[in-house]
């Protein structure tokens, strides 16, 4: 979504946020595919259609209390990216009751774990903000998986992602 | 769930419709406050409850609606607590002697903190850069409902002074401006 679309969005989400009904249908058009396609890309297709429609409910269940002082497209991808570890708990949930090998994780205190939850809805909502091609280099980085460019290449989209990343995180939370 | 994209549509709609409802009782729980006033002013009466609930689906619908209804809530609460208010801080016994009537200053406070609500909202509605007249229709609703709690103390004629002070400072000083942004 380009800077005048996402200034529009905006712009729609504060007018229904205030009860004007004619900005629904342009905020509607406007997110269900940004969000099908973030939810598409940290869930596999049979949850992602669920989970993005999930998603988009929340977005206009809570759109009476959306802070203008927010950017809409950060705001409802941060409800998508709430909504995704939702689903990842509720599959990783099934998977034990069916017995299937989960791998352990060794165990935090409350407030850790409290923190960890924090900060990893903090980074999805950030990673959630980033190009496309960001947040596909980041993913093949964090799995560790082999790039389908030149090393080289890959080493230098690796550091502008980053960078990338770690400027949305300041200008969000203010710190590294 | 995976629902077409019309079915889709329906629900988001819904959802947001339920969402604005219950967004609503930051702006209606304010009722009960002016129920209590009007409940310790006239105990045991079976008016304040029926006009309190009257009250309660009028800011509820109004802040439901959005826009300059849902603006108009809290300016009308403020504006009809004048009338709620001041004419319980006369002296039961205070008359005052005009034209050669006794009245009493409870009753006369009526017409003038109506007048001071009539103002106070059509000062409000002129800031408006859209939707004037839903504003000042709102705002004067819910502070004659608010008002009439602590006008009904001086009775029939309280209440009817406090419309009358209303519409004298509301209704000229708007139309005055030929409601530019109605």
């Amino acid at each position: 979504m380009d800077s005048a679309a996402r200034a529009q969005l905006h712009r729609n989400m504060v007018s229904l946020a205030d009860g004007n009904r004619s900005a629904f249908s342009p905020v509607y058009r406007a997110l269900w595919p940004v969000l099908r396609a973030f939810v598409a890309r940290h869930l596999p297709p049979p949850d992602s259609e669920d989970v993005a429609q999930e998603a988009l409910l929340k977005v206009f269940a809570r759109a009476s209390n959306f802070d203008p002082e927010r950017d809409a497209l950060t705001w409802a991808v941060g409800i998508a990216a709430f909504e995704v570890r939702t689903a990842r708990k509720r599959t990783e949930r099934r998977r034990e009751e069916f017995g299937e090998r989960v791998r352990q994780k060794p165990m935090d205190s409350p407030e850790q774990s409290l923190v960890d939850r924090d900060l990893e809805a903090a980074a999805l909502e950030i990673l959630g903000t980033l190009r496309p091609l960001d947040i596909e280099t980041l993913q093949t980085v964090l799995k560790s998986g082999s790039p389908s460019v030149a090393r080289a290449t890959f080493r230098k989209r690796v550091e502008r992602s980053l960078k990338r990343l770690k400027l949305a995180w300041r200008m969000r939370h203010g710190a590294d | 769930m995976a629902l077409t994209e019309d079915s889709l549509m329906m629900r988001a709609r819904t959802s947001y419709e339920l969402g604005r409802l219950r967004h609503t009782p930051g702006d209606s729980w304010a009722v009960a406050l002016i129920v209590a006033v009007g409940a310790l002013r006239h105990p045991g009466g079976w008016l304040v409850p029926i006009v309190g609930l009257a009250l309660f689906g009028l800011t509820t619908l109004m802040s439901w609606r959005g826009q300059s209804w849902g603006r108009a809530v809290w300016p009308g609460y403020l504006a009809g607590a004048v009338p709620l208010l001041i004419p319980s801080l006369a002296p039961t016994s205070a008359v005052c002697w005009i034209g050669g009537n006794c009245w009493s200053v409870c009753v006369l406070l009526c017409p003038l903190s109506g007048l001071i609500a009539g103002l106070a909202i059509a000062l409000l509605a002129m800031k408006q850069d859209e939707g004037r007249v839903p504003f000042l229709l709102g705002a004067a609703l819910i502070a004659g409902i608010t008002g009439a709690f602590g006008c009904a103390l001086a009775g029939m004629l309280g209440i009817l002074g406090m419309i009358a002070g209303g519409l004298l400072g509301a209704v000229p000083m708007y139309l005055g401006l030929r409601l530019p942004g109605a």
